[in-house]
């Protein structure tokens, strides 16, 4: 493979490969010691445990669920699924790794939160019940972490958001990449100053896609192997099918948030908002292109959502394809740095000649359970705690409601509303399905 | 599936964009009418016009979606509509359906109003909120919670404190909503006596915890009384909302009081309280957290050891060094890496001015510390501590200079790489002047080297800095190390010889190609074998690539050393036709045909993919033609056809 030109030429070789990594691993350490080595993991006495319950666990949150269950503090007690396959297949993994039938099954995520002695949740529904089932969690006095995207519209970020605040809860967002070492890298030679002043932010996004469509009417089934009308919760009602239940509820308007926009935007806006050190705040203003949105910040800086045709595949020439999946690229005066789920963190020729390209471990999820699980203890923020995800979703929704309006919008990131568009402003939210509500 | 086929005149509007500006609005709006009043449409279709119409209907929409919210299928749909319109008659439709419909449709009817927060349904909404038999009083309540207006919120308390036990917990959710209207809006007063009234309610802890955050809260500063009662609560579920809430509350006065608390707290508060002081960023936080580091508590003195990154100051590094020795592993390790986080000015060269007091072990982890700070400043202290003949400081100090040495730092590494003992230091201070070689122009990173090589006499010191020439390349360089073949200690030879086979540019080429010969010992031919296929292929681009490898190709002889040229013809084929032209002779060798055709469908592949080119696609599609009627497997034979068919140039 023909290397980048700012690639060292000399990394060809193992003996040097070993030198970078070795240098790497020193140049990065400060940032990214990780809690559990510095003694906050340990074997932990049963009384100390934090005990955890999932709702709702598909592939993605069996993910974050087999991290989580790997962590010594940390004692697994119950699934909630409305699917019967998914919550037996949760068991069984439960059980298997305490070596006993411990782990209780649910089908109504209320019995599960009824249990006083479950101290926090997962919750990894589909996008649609993520911020209605946060909230039920922590009005029962459970601390959460919530898959992203969190919420369906911006208004359910700012119910989520406020009554996370209200019931004294902690809340972590599955924006996982801020607790892995390279997005942490790569943050820090944006607020260090490595890269200069900072100008423009690219946050890759799949190509935007938004479907109304209704798959074909299938029977529904019984209501112990998949209650459907507690999938749909409090989207508004359609007829079953089963691919819906399957994961084929993506892209569709009425399950999926924003589109496909916030699938990789809540991660890649997310990360750019932090190396912009914005969290409390979301680019003012907001246009489509044929190949991205663009936003604005109001310290100058602009935020380029790259739409990606084959996000899984080339991603040249917006991204290098060797920094892997949700590559985001940070550029200033001094130069730039380009990072993804590979690891690498590859720099511009005029960074090369200070510093060296490498590669650091790819994603994993891990290190964001770990600092959701220390919260929990010390009742501290977490790093994508609900203040840091509100601004950061609201950005995307903003975004993505640019490209599908198709015209420049403005928006206000402390009245979070659009300024003299009535039908973005409008579009802000939508109508529950009863017996449901937001007001929580 | 008739039933959900796009209908008629909608399709248009799903598939245009939706920019209308609002003179366009009505038109558009009557087309969802006509949808909405449609016999034929379908609900799907109904379902997404009523969607639409929130997003930019106008009010003459109303009474149609209004007819809807019985509708078991469209209701939600028809309140997203009311919901999103601008027109006070939205509210009036629904509170209209106040009095028509039961069940889950009355209840969506009362949750919209309540997203509206319409004042007039007040009345109707304490209606259904004080009848059990309505089986709407949770919905109602917290309607009347998101309302907010006096008269709500004088019924959501009444039955917070004295209504049915089983709707109680839904009336303190809606004060909670009302109390936050309240403090938002500057009522500050109306929300304390809300929140006040709540805690006196005896309510499930969560609803508690939230009422004394609002009461905490609501009051500022003269909230602390009752922070500071939270805090020291025994119940874990209180104390855990008083953690949080804490950090809700600015101003120095609250931390002035919470830093009090932390000296006479107990030890599982400390612990906490010390998290919650470092997030306020406060200068005389410092000293009480110092003052911790000394606490019977081996939790506590673990979380004051982590809040020294984040605060600590110059007074913080000896007790830092201290916990360095300490037995306790977890404190040890603790307290390095809060060495390594600390921000405060001064700080590395207090570090560096600490060195020579400390023992070898911990000097060496120190140094390291150094390099995680990247110290740029104390690089000459390190170069000394680089000299010590203690193997553990010195790795540890040439280990740091790579991460810390700067230009101006390179060329005075070389006398001590030189003065390092052969072994496992001078290796690392080898990596070091290569890395350190990095952050200077290419121009300028040969000739200190190459001075030194100069002047070297012994063996060990020639071969060191021969590996280091190896390693930074360029002419000038390879002309000394070629010279270095001559030298008469054969280890030197060796070392020579061995830079050249790995050399990183075109100058070795030279060297290289005539140590394929028949001369060499077969070692030396086999090795500049590989190093001459490397650098060819890495340099394939090249004007003289051509005929580097043509001669490559005169020099393998075996089907092995065949294989190795493979992959260096396909990168060549990129720009030349003469890597075409050897892979094409390849196809007709039958010692190598099989791993030829490989080569040609990879190569053909990536081009097709258009992540390679090639200088000339018609020979690439006939060589491709050849391996699909050659005696390949049948996969690779379809491949191929099926490549060559989108490769441009006549086909066969």
């Amino acid at each position: 493979m023909k290397e980048h030109p700012s690639s060292p030429a000399a990394s060809r070789r193992g003996f040097l490969k070993q030198s970078l990594a070795a240098t790497a691993g020193l140049v990065a350490a400060p940032a990214i010691i990780p809690s559990r080595a510095l003694g906050l993991s340990g074997s932990v006495a049963p009384s100390n445990r934090i005990t955890l319950g999932a709702i709702g666990i598909g592939p993605r949150g069996r993910q974050d669920l087999t991290n989580m269950i790997a962590e010594k503090d940390v004692q697994f007690v119950a699934i909630c699924d409305i699917q019967r396959s998914r919550r037996e297949s949760v068991k069984q993994m439960a059980d298997q790794h305490y070596g006993n039938s411990d782990c209780q099954m649910y089908r109504d995520m209320f019995d599960l939160l009824a249990r006083p002695d479950i101290d926090a949740v997962l919750i990894a529904t589909g996008d649609h019940w993520h911020a209605l089932a946060s909230l039920e969690a922590a009005k029962a006095g459970k601390d959460v972490y919530s898959e992203k995207p969190c919420g369906m519209t911006i208004a359910e970020i700012q119910a989520l958001a406020d009554g996370m605040h209200r019931y004294g809860r902690v809340f972590q967002a599955g924006t996982q990449r801020r607790s892995q070492s390279n997005f942490q890298y790569a943050a820090r030679m944006a607020h260090d100053g490595t890269l200069g002043r900072l100008h423009t932010l690219h946050a890759s996004v799949y190509v935007p896609i938004k479907t109304y469509d209704w798959l074909p009417a299938e029977p529904e089934p019984p209501k112990d192997e998949c209650d459907w009308d507690r999938w749909l919760g409090p989207a508004p009602w359609r007829p079953y099918n089963k691919l819906y239940v399957q994961g084929r509820w993506r892209g569709h308007h009425d399950f999926e948030a924003g589109g496909n926009f916030l699938d990789w935007g809540a991660h890649t806006v997310d990360l750019c908002q932090w190396a912009n050190q914005a969290d409390a705040t979301t680019p003012l203003e907001f246009e489509a292109t044929p190949t991205s949105i663009i936003g604005r910040y109001a310290n100058g800086v602009t935020l380029i959502c790259d739409f990606l045709p084959t996000a899984f595949g080339d991603r040249s020439p917006q991204y290098r394809t060797s920094t892997g999946t949700c590559p985001v690229r940070y550029e200033g005066d001094e130069g730039w740095v380009e990072t993804g789920d590979s690891g690498e963190i590859a720099l511009s020729n005029s960074l090369v000649k200070k510093q060296r390209q490498f590669k650091m471990p790819g994603t994993s999820n891990a290190e964001h359970g770990r600092n959701f699980f220390d919260c929990v203890k010390s009742r501290a923020m977490t790093i994508c705690n609900q203040d840091v995800m509100r601004k950061s979703h609201l950005a995307c929704f903003a975004a993505q409601m640019s490209w599908q309006l198709g015209r420049k919008l403005r928006f206000d990131p402390v009245k979070e509303e659009f300024i003299d568009d009535d039908e973005a402003n409008r579009m802000r939210s939508r109508a529950i399905r009863e017996p449901w509500s937001f007001h929580i | 599936m008739q039933a959900f086929c796009f209908p008629f005149s909608l399709a248009v509007l799903f598939t245009a964009p939706l920019f209308a500006a609002a003179a366009e609005n009505a038109g558009k709006t009557k087309q969802l009418i006509e949808v909405l009043q449609s016999p034929t449409a379908d609900l799907h279709a109904k379902a997404r016009a009523c969607q639409q119409a929130g997003e930019f209907g106008t009010a003459e929409i109303i009474p149609v979606l209004a007819a809807l919210l019985g509708d078991e299928h469209l209701s939600t749909y028809a309140r997203s509509g009311l919901e999103n319109i601008p027109d006070p008659a939205a509210a009036t439709a629904l509170r209209s359906a106040l009095g028509t419909l039961k069940g889950d449709r009355l209840m969506g009817v009362v949750n919209s109003l309540g997203v509206l927060r319409d004042e007039k349904a007040v009345g109707a909404l304490q209606q259904l909120a004080s009848d059990p038999a309505s089986g709407m009083v949770k919905p109602a309540l917290l309607a009347l919670g998101r309302i907010a207006n006096p008269e709500s919120i004088g019924a959501i308390q009444k039955a917070a404190r004295s209504g049915p036990a089983q709707f109680r917990k839904e009336a303190a959710s809606a004060c909670l909503l009302a109390a936050e209207r309240q403090v938002a809006s500057g009522h500050s007063e109306l929300a304390k006596a809300i929140y006040d009234d709540l805690r006196a309610a005896g309510l499930p802890k969560p609803l508690q915890a939230a009422a004394v955050r609002g009461a905490i809260l609501v009051r500022g500063k003269g909230g602390l009384p009752l922070l500071l009662e939270q805090l020291r609560s025994s119940d874990p579920d209180v104390r855990n909302v008083a953690l949080r809430t804490a950090r809700e509350m600015p101003g120095s006065e609250i931390t002035a009081a919470l830093t009090a608390e932390l000296k006479w707290a107990k030890a599982d508060l400390q612990e906490l309280l010390i998290g919650v002081l470092v997030e306020r960023c406060e200068a005389h936080v410092l000293q009480p957290v110092e003052t911790l580091l000394t606490s019977d508590s081996a939790a506590v003195r673990l979380a004051a050891i982590h809040a020294l990154a984040k605060i600590g100051g110059p007074s913080s590094l000896p007790l830092l060094l201290k916990q360095l020795t300490s037995t306790n592993e977890g404190e040890s390790s603790a307290a390095l890496a809060s060495l390594a986080e600390m921000q405060a000015a001064g700080i590395n060269k207090s570090i560096a001015k600490e060195l020579p007091r400390m023992d070898p072990k911990t000097r060496a982890l120190l140094i390291g510390i150094l390099g995680d700070r990247n110290a740029t400043e104390v690089a000459p202290s390190l170069l000394e501590w680089a000299r010590s003949p203690d193997a553990e400081v010195s790795t540890a100090a040439f280990k740091a200079l790579a991460t810390v040495g700067q230009p101006e730092v390179y060329a005075k590494l070389i006398p001590v790489l030189l003065a390092t003992p052969e072994g496992p230091v001078r290796t690392q201070a080898e990596r070091t002047v290569y890395l350190t070689s990095l952050r200077l122009p290419l121009e300028r990173r040969v000739e200190p080297v190459l001075s030194a090589f100069r002047s070297a006499s012994h063996a060990a010191d020639k071969k060191t800095l021969i590996r280091t020439l190896g390693l930074l390349g360029t002419g000038p360089a390879c002309e000394v190390v070629k010279s270095a073949l001559q030298d008469p200690d054969e280890t030197v030879r060796e070392a020579a010889f061995r830079a050249l086979i790995d050399w990183p540019d075109a100058a070795a080429m030279p060297a290289l190609l005539q140590a394929t010969g028949s001369n060499s010992t077969p070692t030396h031919r086999a090795l500049a074998l590989r190093g001459a296929i490397r650098l060819a292929s890495r340099e394939h681009s090249s004007a003289e690539a051509p005929r580097w490898f043509q001669q490559l190709n005169q020099s393998v002889s075996s089907p092995a050393e065949k294989r190795l040229i493979l992959p260096g013809l396909a990168q060549l084929a990129d720009e030349h036709v003469e890597g075409l032209q050897m892979l094409q002779d390849y196809l007709q060798d039958p010692s190598v045909a099989a791993e030829a055709s490989a080569a040609v469908v990879q190569k053909a592949g990536a081009v097709v993919k258009g992540r390679s080119k090639v200088a000339q696609p018609s020979l690439l599609k006939a060589l491709l033609e050849t391996v699909a009627a050659g005696n390949g497997s049948k996969t690779q034979r379809d491949e191929a056809s099926s490549l060559a068919k989108q490769l441009p140039g006549p086909g066969r």
